[in-house]
């Protein structure tokens, strides 16, 4: 399983690949991580003929934490995140979710700008976006413009970056300090591409849900958000009972499909249970329950 | 002191932990080009056009061969593997098999996806690659034949011309009157269960480097082969060498789990010889996963009939193998399980019928469990139903049917494969059952599991035993020398894939020549270094090879004895061996070394030897055994079931063994661990699923799941040891009883977990989707 | 083609190659160091992990040009100057920790990476942490034994 021939450059900066794509955009991929790339290409599924590499680009290689939102570089490595100190305390849903991407080798070269921009629905960097409202910025030689997370995933392993665009810049806001939020998957094997996944985040004040997210994964061509689960609780005292049927109500936001590990009809009943275990973890862990 | 018995460390690790292990893919020969295959992308079709041109003109390429080239210079292959089935046992059993002829390339026909079609040599692999998306192949597509089932309908499409209905093989057994015994039962259950097809998928994937030398008329193949000497028979009559000028080397091993002699190890060195070069092939894991050898695949039809008080009185079984494109093992699997069918239990009123069917797949074939897996899924699933149907603990059941001791040997009124009558040699098989179950802690997890139940926990305890025939012939051999220095080489035709042979079988040879390990350096897996040998497979070696390094060793003893009788003048009874030297008991001044010896048996005109005696120090000694010996094991799992999903977990694993004498513990228990992990994934993991195209839709490793840590738990293992009384040390095989079991064991245990929930697995492997669609089922049902 | 320095095991190794030549691939046939395995290519097995500046990486998923002015480590690097055991070769076969030894070389350099970060004596840690590397033949037992021993080594 060796690849094709490719040609290869390696841009010192981000000027200097964002030349390249403008230049050879339609038949380039860029190569970060190459975690989900390189296996593509081992395969011969994918036949770029020019590899951007974009690992010596390290002006995108930069994460910073604060009060409100987590700011990274594209370039950032999963394993980066994973070791970021406070992030555990202030955002348990992005920690969680990191910790089940692969294993440490892949996380050490895997990237988040990567994974956005590979799009697939069983991917965790794409659900966390959805669910905590992402930013994106992408750049081009026309300039740089900004990409809401519900706007990044059109299909599967798809976004609406354009052939001459780069990702390179990630935002995510941070839920309050008080919120409740949980990630659970449920794989095979652990470190496996999910057969479902929920991320859930529950902001309680006195008592009653002030904001809610669900997201899902590995339920349709995309991730999603169950807006209806979420207006589900809204409002309401996040009872097991209200909890129960904002689970139930994500099956109209989603349509997985049948692949060899699970049936859409297996992957629509674990979609009840991972909503379900992730709304209680959150719900569980929100301080404001009054 | 003794070396046998002992967990003496491994000779093997230093290279192998430092990073300088001699794999296949290790090998760098001066000149050496590339192969890459050439595979069909259909289940089954006609060849209408091959066109190589384009990728034969590729830069970097050196040949591309289609099935046209080797006419003439390669066979077909035109029989199972062994040549023949033991004419007792086919009368017996009403035989049926059927030899076809297939080719090393596929001339007009594919029969599978993955069938190798034609060959491109380069200068590297990425080259090769390259090459062979450039080859244009035109297939006409043919009815695929998706089940065993199907291919043996009416109005199917015909495989093999040669075998008429696709029904390749077939034999029945018959032991009492299996008829009465169920008229006059009290109770019976029928059921249908299937086991899934897997793949044995070791670590390394296959591969083999050939080297021709048209000087000397010498063909040299390393390849990832079990049986070595096996291959090098097939090599000299499918490319029409003589023997002797054939070598075939399988050093070091990445496992093997299964495998037999495959198409390309007859293809390479076929093209070293035409393009006088060398030639590697490496199999990637895509290849690997649909092209190496498949694996149990079976559908029983069986039924138990028994009394009110649990006694099993008979057993009828039809199993139906999926035996996929080509069957060069003919009744090996399909025999093994209708032999292992009755595993511990007395079950005096027996009959199975088996059929093998071809299908547009991969063959299925022995890989570690080898059809004794599928066989004890059917048996101990059945033997919980019972227990089930009567109100009663499954360990009650157990107890009740299982052959005592006092009863052993026990005849099981059949014959085994290789003709001999099958006896249960030595065991303890209730002791066996008592000791594990203490150690697992039975009836305190039957305590805890009530407390965890109140708390809406579905855990479960599950039992399964099996046997297991080991040893199996035609034989193994070993030579040893005594060299010129006083070190003792041992060759032996036992390669080794991971069983510690360089270690264990030094221990042998030391403790029967008075030296120590360290003294002793095992060589195997070369088909120069000793005449016939058969290789390591089928849980044997420790049993075979041990024997005959035994054997060997005792005559080198003599030798030595009687060489120093000679020198010192004195009775070779009067002599003793300690610590590499020998000498008159009670006089350790007047030792002799093994070097001193040595060079008074050279051959010059001043050895010093017995009358008659020939030259040297060695003896060659080969261990037939008169028929197999039979292991056992009790094996409990403790799960834990997510009734919302169906994901099980495997909590605890408990194994009491008997292999027998026991060489190197530490080197038993690993295989025993490394057998059960493999059999949790043959469970809850593993299965290779086609498609009605015959399409492999899952060869890769993100797809096709082998178990990893932390899927598993600690494999605690306890052996007792019978004796074998089938060879001088009392050795059984170890090397697969850890992967028969834990497929029943865990069925029985997610039953267990379940109850009072009335789950009915007859299937496995057991994955999520399927236990939560059988919960969902039972959870419907009224009462 | 394009020409690559990078840094194996301390030497220096200089070649003129394709890029899409995987640093696996690169490792074993330009370098001669065979001790990395290929198990299957698609960065699952484990078996191709080496050390990419002291960080354990697939070598099977990078290319070897993106190694250029890097550090490798490879299973044949970490052994002293004089031949001594690391601790976690000894550590592995001190507890038979390997059989056919396929998997081995990617288990150690996992398991170093592990043990220079801080293992833990916790067995479902361990077991969580090595869960990508696959083995055929141990069945895990004895490398979690080997681990735990390292961990509470506190080497």
């Amino acid at each position: 399983m060796k690849p094709p021939a490719f040609e290869y450059r390696r841009p010192e900066t981000l000027e200097e690949a964002v030349g390249l794509l403008a230049e050879h955009g339609d038949e380039a991929r860029i190569l970060a991580g190459g975690q989900s790339l390189v296996p593509l290409l081992s395969f011969r599924m994918a036949r770029p003929g020019l590899l951007i590499d974009i690992n010596r680009c390290l002006e995108l290689d930069h994460i910073e934490l604060d009060d409100g939102r987590l700011a990274m570089g594209s370039l950032t490595r999963h394993r980066s995140v994973e070791r970021l100190a406070g992030l555990s305390d202030r955002c348990p849903v992005m920690m969680e979710a990191v910790r089940q991407i692969g294993h440490v080798a892949i996380r050490n070269r895997g990237t988040v700008g990567g994974s956005i921009a590979h799009a697939d629905p069983a991917a965790e960097w794409p659900l966390l976006a959805l669910v905590l409202d992402a930013r994106f910025e992408v750049t081009s030689a026309r300039g740089t413009r900004a990409i809401p997370a519900q706007e990044m995933f059109s299909s599967y392993l798809q976004t609406s970056i354009g052939t001459d665009e780069i990702l390179t810049r990630l935002e995510f806001p941070l839920p309050p300090l008080r919120a409740g939020s949980a990630f659970v998957e449920i794989a095979r094997r652990h470190g496996d591409f999910a057969m479902s996944g929920a991320a859930a985040v529950i902001d309680v004040e006195d008592g009653k849900v002030v904001d809610a997210r669900v997201g899902l994964m590995s339920a349709a061509l995309t991730p999603v958000r169950a807006a209806e689960a979420e207006s589900i609780l809204i409002g309401h005292e996040p009872t097991d009972d209200v909890l129960g049927r904002a689970a139930a109500a994500v099956d109209g936001a989603i349509a997985p499909l049948d692949d060899v590990h699970a049936s859409a009809e297996y992957k629509r009943h674990l979609a009840q249970i991972t909503t379900k275990r992730a709304l209680t973890s959150a719900r569980d862990r929100a301080r404001g329950a009054g | 002191m003794t070396y046998v018995g002992t967990s003496v460390p491994r000779r093997e690790d230093h290279r192998l932990i430092t990073g300088r292990g001699n794999y296949v893919a290790d090998m760098r020969l001066s000149g050496m080009a590339e192969a890459a295959i050439l595979r069909s992308p259909i289940g089954h079709g006609t060849i209408e056009r091959l066109d190589v041109s384009r990728a034969r003109r590729l830069p970097g390429v050196v040949d591309v061969v289609v099935a046209g080239d080797l006419e003439g210079s390669v066979d077909p292959f035109t029989r199972p593997f062994y040549k023949r089935v033991d004419e007792k046992l086919a009368e017996t059993t009403k035989v049926v098999m059927r030899p076809y002829r297939a080719q090393v390339l596929a001339a007009e026909r594919v029969f599978r996806v993955g069938e190798p079609v034609a060959v491109v040599v380069a200068e590297n692999r990425y080259i090769a690659e390259d090459a062979l998306e450039a080859i244009e192949v035109d297939y006409e597509p043919l009815p695929v034949l998706a089940n065993a089932e199907d291919a043996l309908k009416d109005g199917a499409v015909q495989l093999h011309p040669e075998v008429p209905g696709n029904l390749h093989c077939s034999f029945e057994v018959h032991v009492g009157d299996v008829d009465r015994a169920f008229a006059e039962a009290d109770h019976r259950i029928a059921t249908r269960i299937k086991i899934g097809r897997s793949v044995g998928s070791p670590l390394e994937t296959r591969g083999a480097v050939a080297d021709y030398s048209e000087v000397t008329g010498e063909l040299t193949l390393w390849a990832t082969q079990a049986r070595p000497h096996l291959l090098r028979t097939y090599i000299s009559e499918m490319l029409h060498l003589p023997e002797d000028l054939v070598r075939v080397i399988s050093h070091d091993m990445g496992g093997s789990f299964g495998g037999g002699i495959y198409n390309e190890e007859i293809l390479i060195p076929h093209l070293a010889m035409r393009l006088r070069r060398p030639i590697r092939w490496i199999e990637d894991r895509r290849e690997n996963l649909a092209n190496a050898r498949h694996s149990r695949d079976q559908i029983h039809d069986v039924e138990l009939s028994f009394t009110s008080d649990g006694t099993i009185t008979g057993m009828r079984d039809r199993f139906l193998c999926d035996t996929g494109a080509y069957n060069p093992f003919g009744l090996t699997l399909p025999y093994n399980t209708a032999a292992h069918l009755r595993n511990e239990f007395k079950i005096d009123n027996f009959q199975v019928e088996a059929i093998c069917a071809l299908t547009n797949k991969r063959d299925n074939t022995p890989v570690r469990g080898a059809g004794r897996t599928s066989a004890t899924f059917v048996i101990d699933r059945m033997v919980d139903m019972v227990a089930d149907f009567l109100g009663r603990d499954p360990v009650e059941i157990r107890r009740r049917n299982l052959i005592a001791a006092s009863m052993m040997p026990y005849d099981m009124g059949m014959l085994y494969r290789d003709g001999a009558d099958m006896v249960y040699d030595s065991g303890d098989y209730p002791a066996q059952l008592e000791r594990v179950l203490e150690n697992i802690g039975y009836d305190e997890f039957r305590l805890e599991q009530q407390q965890l139940r109140a708390k809406g926990r579905h855990v479960g305890i599950g039992i399964s035993n099996h046997v297991e025939g080991s040893g199996y012939g035609p034989h193994e051999g070993a030579m040893i020398r005594v060299d010129r220095t006083g070190h003792v080489v041992v060759h032996t035709g036992a390669n080794p894939h991971g069983q510690s042979h360089e270690t264990v079988f030094a221990q042998v040879c030391a403790d029967a020549l008075g030296v120590t390990p360290d003294d002793v350096t095992v060589r195997a897996g070369d088909t120069a270094l000793i005449g016939h040998g058969a290789g390591t497979f089928a849980s044997r070696s420790a049993v075979t090879a041990g024997s005959a390094v035994q054997g060997a060793a005792i005559k080198v003893r003599k030798k030595l004895l009687s060489v120093a009788g000679e020198v010192l003048e004195v009775s070779t009874e009067d002599l003793t061996i300690e610590a590499g030297r020998v000498f008159p008991k009670g006089v350790p001044d007047k030792a002799l070394t093994f070097a001193e010896l040595a060079e008074a048996a050279a051959p010059t005109l001043r050895a010093r030897l017995p009358a008659g005696a020939d030259h040297g120090l060695e003896a060659t000694f080969y261990f037939v055994p008169a028929t197999v010996t039979f292991s056992s094991g009790t094996h409990v799992a403790i799960v834990d079931v997510d009734r919302e999903t169906g994901q099980v977990e495997v909590l605890r694993y408990s194994v009491v063994d008997d292999c027998g004498l026991i060489l190197n513990p530490m080197v038993v228990d690993g295989q025993q661990q490394g057998g059960v992990v493999h059999g949790i994934g043959n469970a809850l993991l593993e299965e290779i699923v086609y498609d009605e195209q015959g399409q492999v839709l899952n060869a890769s490793f993100m797809d096709y799941l082998l178990p990893t840590a932390s899927d598993v738990p600690n494999i605690d293992v306890e052996h007792v040891v019978y004796l074998s009384p089938i060879n001088p040390m009392g050795i059984k095989g170890a090397g697969e009883g850890g992967a028969v079991s834990p497929p029943a064991a865990i069925a029985n245990a997610i039953v267990d977990a379940l109850k009072p929930l009335s789950i009915a697995i007859t299937e496995m492997p057991i994955t999520p989707e399927r236990l939560w669609r059988l919960i969902r089922r039972a959870e419907s049902e009224p009462g | 083609m394009q020409e690559v320095l990078l840094s194996v095991n301390g030497s220096e190794v200089r070649a003129h190659i394709e890029p899409r030549l995987t640093l696996a691939d690169f490792l074993r046939d330009v370098a001669g160091l065979t001790g990395t395995h290929l198990g299957c290519e698609h960065g699952v097995c484990g078996a191709c992990t080496v050390l990419l500046d002291g960080e354990s990486v697939r070598s099977c998923l990078l290319l070897a040009v993106q190694a250029e002015g890097r550090e490798v480590t490879t299973i044949e690097g970490i052994a002293g100057p004089d031949g001594s055991l690391h601790p976690v070769q000894e550590a592995f076969t001190s507890h038979h920790a390997l059989q056919c030894g396929f998997c081995t070389p990617g288990f150690i350099m996992t398991v170093l990476e592990y043990v220079n970060e801080g293992a833990s004596p916790d067995e479902e840690e361990i077991r969580q942490r090595i869960s990508g590397n696959l083995c055929r033949c141990t069945g895990y037992h004895n490398i979690v034994r080997a681990i735990r021993e390292l961990a509470e080594g506190g080497s």
